[in-house]
């Protein structure tokens, strides 16, 4: 499986290189901008830079999701399903190239963002002062800028998980396009509203059959203990579609 | 051995292929005969485990087409199968990783002797150059079935006979060789049995030298009588 992945991830590092390339531009915008003393070229980058973490992550997913559908409509699936391997490898191989390239881009955001302020500081130390400022007017406002991140963080999991449900699910509407739908003329059609059939049941039973341990999260605690069961079900319903597309292209394969 | 039996696919307004009965056994070269449309790519693409069939029984040495019949079967399609990416040296590369009996020094030396440049991109080759290509990849593996769909189309008169030799070359009693092309003539030369398949079934098949002298034809004549005008006398 980890060869199928190493694969999974050379067919898309020219895309992830280019991010890099832009990312990395932004970055040196910022960093001369904050040398230079440059506020608008600073400020204009770092505003770049949020909006295309956000938008790249996004874009990741899609691309994904894209390049799935194009290779199981293409040619080269022939390279993939011709190998020994079984079609749970195959699919869980793609899966494992999206969770390691979310997972890193996330964590490379993380660094950055916190690399960065800690330059902001180092170029303005004033800086410093503004966020110990704004630190105290949120204690006396009543929040706890510590226990916000803490519930920020949790809502960004609680995001990242449904992301990854959504690119699972739509891995599975593709599969069955390619399978059980072959034979249907508007499989593309079909299998976009069984992805959004999917999409809603799995919200639907979300919020009404999973249990709400604490409806109205009084910490940053009890909001992590909430979305545990949430965040759980999602996970298996996950396991549970990538089971499901590897049964699919067993049985009803048709390149 | 492979067997075929009662094998159906249907698509949706199609059935290419329909009820076939086959089995291939080792040591001999096959050539699966039959015009555009008759079964044969779809056949290949069952055996290969790239399409499931509709209905029948599909095996090899007993056991149904899947992760273990792919270790032991090479698939040449017709259409170019790589990604865009791929130099020919990524693609013997990428058959080393997941095929045990891929031999890269001889993938290299059919490179070499079909002049084909490794560090090319395959996308930047002629149809002839990828034809090559595939041929050199799906030669070097030592399976025990190597199915090759359409091998002679796009390439010149030269490099066929070159492939022709090849082919012989890495026959061995214990291997099956399947050949799909519309180049009877070229392919009458080498083979040892043929198989005529229309309409998705198996029309005729036998020994190609048994079918000659039965029918007082060559495997050309055999393939005009079969597919050709309805005047001709049908086959008994």
């Amino acid at each position: 499986m980890f060869k199928l992945t190493k694969y999974e991830l050379r067919k898309t590092r020219t895309t992830l290189l280019i991010a890099a390339a832009c990312f990395a531009l932004l970055e040196l915008a910022y960093i001369l901008g904050l040398a230079l003393h440059k506020e608008d070229l600073a400020g204009g980058s770092a505003s770049f830079l949020v909006l295309f973490a956000v938008f790249s992550y996004l874009f990741f997913l899609i691309l994904a999701i894209m390049n799935y559908s194009k290779e199981m409509n293409s040619k080269s699936s022939y390279l993939i399903f011709m190998t020994p391997n079984t079609p749970l490898a195959i699919i869980s191989a793609k899966m494992l190239m999206i969770l390691l390239v979310g997972l890193t881009s996330l964590l490379v955001y993380a660094l950055f963002c916190w690399l960065d302020i800690r330059l902001l500081i180092a170029f303005y130390p004033d800086a410093e002062m503004t966020g110990d400022l704004l630190a105290g007017f949120a204690k006396g406002l009543g929040v706890d800028l510590p226990e916000l991140g803490f519930t920020l963080l949790a809502l960004l999991i609680a995001m990242i998980v449904t992301f990854f449900l959504l690119v699972t699910l739509a891995y599975l509407a593709i599969t069955l396009s390619a399978t059980f739908l072959q034979n249907f003329r508007f499989k593309g059609w079909i299998s976009c509203i069984l992805f959004l059939a999917f999409f809603m049941a799995a919200t639907w039973i979300d919020n009404h059959l999973i249990p709400a341990l604490y409806p109205n999260p009084a910490t940053w605690q009890q909001l992590w203990i909430g979305i545990a069961p949430s965040c759980l079900f999602y996970i298996i319903l996950m396991i549970l579609a990538t089971f499901a597309c590897s049964v699919l292209l067993e049985k009803k394969v048709s390149l | 051995m492979l067997n075929c039996n009662h094998v159906v696919k249907k698509y949706i307004s199609t059935t290419a292929v329909n009820d076939l009965t086959l089995t291939l056994e080792p040591g001999r070269i096959y050539a699966l005969l039959g015009p555009n449309g008759s079964g044969k790519t779809t056949f290949m693409k069952m055996v290969a485990g790239l399409v499931k069939p509709t209905s029948g029984d599909l095996t090899w040495r007993g056991e149904p087409i899947g992760v273990s019949s792919k270790a032991q079967i090479a698939y040449m399609p017709t259409e170019p199968y790589f990604y865009s990416y791929m130099t020919g040296r990524d693609a013997g590369n990428y058959y080393k990783d997941f095929f045990p009996d891929f031999d890269e020094d001889r993938y290299l030396f059919l490179l070499k002797r079909m002049e084909l440049d490794p560090f090319q991109k395959i996308t930047k080759m002629s149809s002839g150059m990828m034809a090559k290509l595939k041929i050199a990849l799906n030669l070097s593996r030592d399976a025990s079935l190597i199915m090759l769909d359409e091998p002679l189309n796009g390439i010149d008169l030269l490099a066929r006979e070159a492939i022709i030799d090849t082919i012989i070359e890495n026959f061995s009693p214990e291997k099956i060789f399947v050949l799909s092309s519309h180049l009877v003539e070229e392919l009458e030369k080498i083979i040892d049995h043929a198989v005529f398949i229309k309409n998705g079934r198996v029309e005729l098949a036998g020994d190609a030298e048994e079918l000659r002298e039965t029918h007082h034809k060559s495997i050309v004549e055999l393939y005009k009588t079969i597919y050709g005008s309805s005047q001709e006398a049908p086959l008994s």
